[in-house]
């Protein structure tokens, strides 16, 4: 039987045109990977990590970031978020970075090495060195406690050596290759680099030595350049989203930095701010199901004097305790919020207790939490005000609380 | 029962008088789109010239291979024993290893996002170290049904939740805009009815009206299911999904893994094919959740009074609403928002659920367009975080993909149409067979009529061919700033035979 005959609508003259043959590679190579991620798909992943091994695996400073610290309050912190920003990219990123930039130039020093040993000789060995000694300077920086300038100027100077050592290295072997590495090098450096003044000093000082071995290097092959034409444009991708992911940051950093003030540092309970923001939402859902609000003032008196006699770390731990009594007293939903110097207010579901019992039992509370051990008696006092949202407002709800006060009982 | 007796909100005086600072602004969609097209186009423009690059490089060395005449039997066919040269294969072996290597970094990335300082600062925030579940506490499940017009749909659904093997404790129908008897329904079945006050955010706003009314009053053992009108949970997954949330107090979430409803002919049988694909992939990769799907999710009350708390501050959206209306894909919005505050989540395959198909090639495209629209829009609004790196790189593989595909059939229609002759190629023919069978045992357990469509082969390259020209009019539309339609499909009767 003759072949099958096949469609004759174009020219076969078409299947031996160049453009044809690298087309149908083109295709064969997505062909291929997707034969490889088909394949992949019977592989079986591990199970999920659990947040609890991440946890035990990375060492990491609960305080920091608890908002019940009793850390003293740095402004430069709390007041440019930017700087701390950039700190922290430093800490973390670079280590990172030199770690990765280490890796690759090891590894392609390696492959240069094997291929070309016999035939340049020992200069080749110059960059794996060099990658070993940025892997090792990454580790170095990763564990030890160095300020964020350090880290960013050891960086830019191991990049700006980097890019030198590659660019003389092309010029000596006289390779567009090598001199290809050196422009992809500052390429993929620069992104990182541009958060700082000194990357971007260094960035531009990268260009003299690829200017020079640019002019040296006789040889040009078309497909270095198509891949440093390529690596530009990652390079480029790379810069413009890592300056989109760095704008969130400063977004984030300041809506955070502004959230910060709705939560009370001393006590972690809300701040006025803070509760206020919830109470509209509060007093909403109160008002649909035609239930009442009720709102508790606990006012610690002469907190004054308790900081004089025995210093302010310990009014801080007397607000603490106060806010942690109230918490286990008050029932659950109530939100809190330290509404005054002194001065807590509890907003919550249903009619307020009675203003004699808060005092009894947050007083009974603070005493079981022994803050007051061998010091003066802590005194409380407290008022309470319901109403029904529809009716009244929060505002107006907080001041009638001196008519209803009861007679000032101390506690220990 | 509240819900039946709420009575509307006396309008005029606001509880709080008190002004607030101005919340952060979900950004516009026009400019940060437009640049979300860019980067995803570029992504794909650049590793399409790498691929091109290395074709070009290696046609250099191409040598033509002789075709041999090959007799089985008396028949005698014409063999090309052309392969692709060794460098391609070593390089394509290279690009795996690369794509591997990004797969394993998104992993790494989002077991460190479940270490986040964001979640412990949320925590902190509403006081979870003063009340703590202990593990294995039972959880108490309350379950949102969002339903807009859905008198045909809903007694199905409420009775098949009266057949779950764990009974929630507490049902709630949320009638949003309602003009017909879903409330009635609701309330002669037993449930309560939540409607909804001057709605006009579709599900999301709707369901942010009831979540501020439960969710203050929520404590550390409730948990909140939210489904779909249209949807039939399996008989365990109330069971399966509390007794995980049960087991972890750190799980955050339970997505429901979706499969298609029966019926719709060959379209209904390719969207069950896709689906039952799509759960598979979810299963190989041990539950890890892409989306938490809308029609069936069950949350922590927790996890969705941190996600309202972070609104405006560290994620985008309106300060104490849990939905973010401005998203045109809410789930994949929430999922978003859950993964960029370090929450966990899983998609066990005993909480499935059966969702209806969409019945025509305009109700699949106008789905197809909200969602694919609605994910990018999503992307734009979070930016690249380590929370949305996996979702960008989903994007560039759809693209990659479109161009991958498209080519292929190209380059088999320019050789079949230019051939003078049939040639086998027996390296491209084992290939084809690899793709053939994946596709087919990839939807085996969907029956003989999802494999018999499978095996066919050349339809479903047309759908999945459909689903790029949906993918690239998406691209389209956010450039040119077309506004986005919600589309809604009116239940026939015939529905409740599908679903029951």
């Amino acid at each position: 039987m003759s072949p099958l005959p096949a469609g004759l609508l174009l020219p076969d003259s078409v299947l031996v045109e160049p453009w044809f043959g690298v087309f149908a590679l083109f295709v064969a190579f997505n062909t291929v990977i997707y034969l490889g991620l088909t394949l992949a798909k019977f592989i079986p992943w591990p199970a999920q990590v659990h947040p609890r091994t991440v946890r035990a695996l990375i060492h990491s400073d609960e305080e920091d970031y608890k908002m019940t610290v009793r850390k003293p309050w740095t402004w430069r912190d709390q007041n440019d978020p930017i700087q701390r920003m950039r700190a922290a990219t430093a800490a973390q990123t670079i280590p990172l970075a030199l770690g990765l930039v280490g890796a690759l130039t090891l590894v392609i020093g390696l492959v240069n090495t094997l291929l070309y040993f016999s035939a340049v000789g020992p200069l080749v060995i110059v960059g794996a060195a060099f990658g070993l000694v940025l892997i090792v300077v990454a580790q170095v920086l990763a564990r030890a406690q160095v300020s964020d300038q350090v880290s960013v100027w050891t960086w830019t100077i191991l990049m700006l050596v980097l890019v030198a050592e590659t660019s003389w290295r092309a010029a000596m072997l006289d390779s567009a290759v090598v001199l290809t590495y050196a422009t992809i090098a500052l390429m993929t450096i620069a992104p990182i680099s541009m958060t700082w003044p000194s990357g971007i000093a260094g960035a531009l000082i990268g260009l003299i030595p690829i200017g020079i071995a640019g002019a040296i290097v006789s040889l040009v092959d078309t497909l270095s350049w198509a891949i440093a034409a390529v690596t530009a444009a990652l390079a480029s991708l790379v810069l413009l989203q890592l300056r989109l992911a760095g704008i969130t940051r400063i977004a984030v950093e300041q809506a955070r930095a502004q959230t910060l003030s709705s939560t009370d540092p001393i006590t972690g309970a809300f701040s006025r701010t803070g509760l206020i923001a919830l109470a509209s939402a509060f007093g909403e859902s109160a008002e649909r199901a035609g239930t009442p609000v009720g709102v508790v003032i606990c006012d610690i008196s002469h907190l004054d004097h308790l900081n004089a006699d025995y210093g302010f770390e310990y009014g801080a731990e007397v607000l603490g305790a106060t806010y942690r009594a109230l918490r286990s007293t008050l029932p659950p939903g109530t939100l809190i919020a330290r509404w005054t110097g002194a001065g807590f207010l509890g907003l919550m579901n249903g009619p307020a207790p009675d203003p004699t019992v808060v005092v009894t039992e947050v007083g009974e509370a603070l005493a079981v939490s022994g803050v007051a051990l061998g010091k003066r008696p802590i005194t409380l006092t407290a008022g309470c005000a319901s109403g029904s949202p529809g009716e009244v407002t929060l505002e107006e709800l907080v001041p009638a609380r001196p008519r209803i006060r009861p007679p000032e009982t101390p506690h220990t | 029962m509240p819900g039946d007796t709420a009575p509307d909100p006396i309008p005029g005086r606001p509880f709080v008088s008190t002004p607030l600072p101005e919340p952060m602004p979900r950004r516009s969609s026009g400019f940060y789109g437009r640049l979300v097209v860019i980067i995803v186009l570029a992504s794909v423009a650049l590793v399409t010239f790498t691929a091109y690059t290395i074709g070009e490089y290696l046609s250099f060395e191409r040598e033509p291979v002789p075709v041999q005449e090959v007799f089985i039997g008396s028949w005698g066919v014409l063999v090309s024993g052309e392969r692709p040269p060794n460098q391609l294969l070593l390089l394509a072996l290279l690009g795996i290893a690369l794509i591997a290597f990004v797969a394993l970094a998104f992993e790494t990335i989002s077991s460190l996002m479940t270490i986040s300082p964001r979640r412990r600062y949320l925590e902190a925030l509403r006081g979870a170290d003063l009340l703590e579940a202990p593990p294995g506490a039972r959880v108490r499940v309350t379950v949102l049904v969002p339903a807009h017009n859905e008198e045909q749909a809903l007694p199905v659904t409420l009775a098949a939740l009266a057949r779950q093997s764990r009974q929630p404790d507490r049902v709630i129908v949320v009638a949003d805009n309602c003009s017909d008897r879903t409330v009635e329904i609701a309330r002669d079945m037993g449930h309560e009815a939540f409607e909804t006050v001057h709605n006009s955010h579709k599900k999301g706003g709707a369901l942010n009206q009831v979540l501020g009314k439960i969710l203050p009053l929520a404590g550390v053992q409730d948990v909140i299911l939210v489904m779909d009108a249209d949807t039939s949970l399996g008989p365990k997954f109330i069971e399966a999904a509390a007794a995980r949330l049960e087991a972890d107090p750190e799980l955050a979430a339970v997505g429901g893994v979706f499969y298609g409803d029966p019926g719709g002919g060959v379209l209904g049988q390719f969207q069950r094919n896709e689906y039952t694909r799509y759960s598979l992939q979810i299963r190989q990769r041990r539950g890890r959740v892409f989306v938490l799907t809308g029609t069936a999710t069950m949350f922590r009350a927790e996890a969705l009074l941190d996600v309202a708390a972070a609104r405006g501050v560290f994620i985008p959206g309106t300060p104490g609403k849990v939905y973010d209306t401005a998203a045109l894909t809410e789930d994949n919005e929430l999922t978003l928002a859950l993964k960029s505050l370090g929450a966990t989540m899983v998609s066990p395959p005993e909480c499935y659920v059966v969702t209806e198909i969409m019945p025509t090639w305009r109700n699949l495209w106008k789905q197809r367009q909200r969602w694919q629209r609605g994910a990018l829009e999503n992307l734009s609004a979070y930016g690249f975080t380590a929370a949305t790196m996996r979702y960008w790189g989903q994007q560039v593989g759809i693209g990659y993909g479109t161009v991958a595909l498209n080519c292929a059939l190209a380059l088999m229609l320019i050789t079949v149409l230019a051939m003078p002759t049939w040639i086998w190629f027996p390296f491209w023919t084992t290939v084809g067979a690899v793709f053939l069978l994946e596709r087919v045992f990839t939807v085996w357990r969907g029956g003989w009529r999802a494999r018999g469509l499978a095996a066919l082969l050349l339809p479903e390259l047309a759908y999945d061919v459909f689903l790029q020209v949906v993918f690239i009019n998406s691209l389209w539309s956010i450039t040119t700033g077309r506004e986005a339609q919600w589309g809604h499909v009116e239940h026939a009767a015939a529905h409740e035979t599908a679903a029951g």
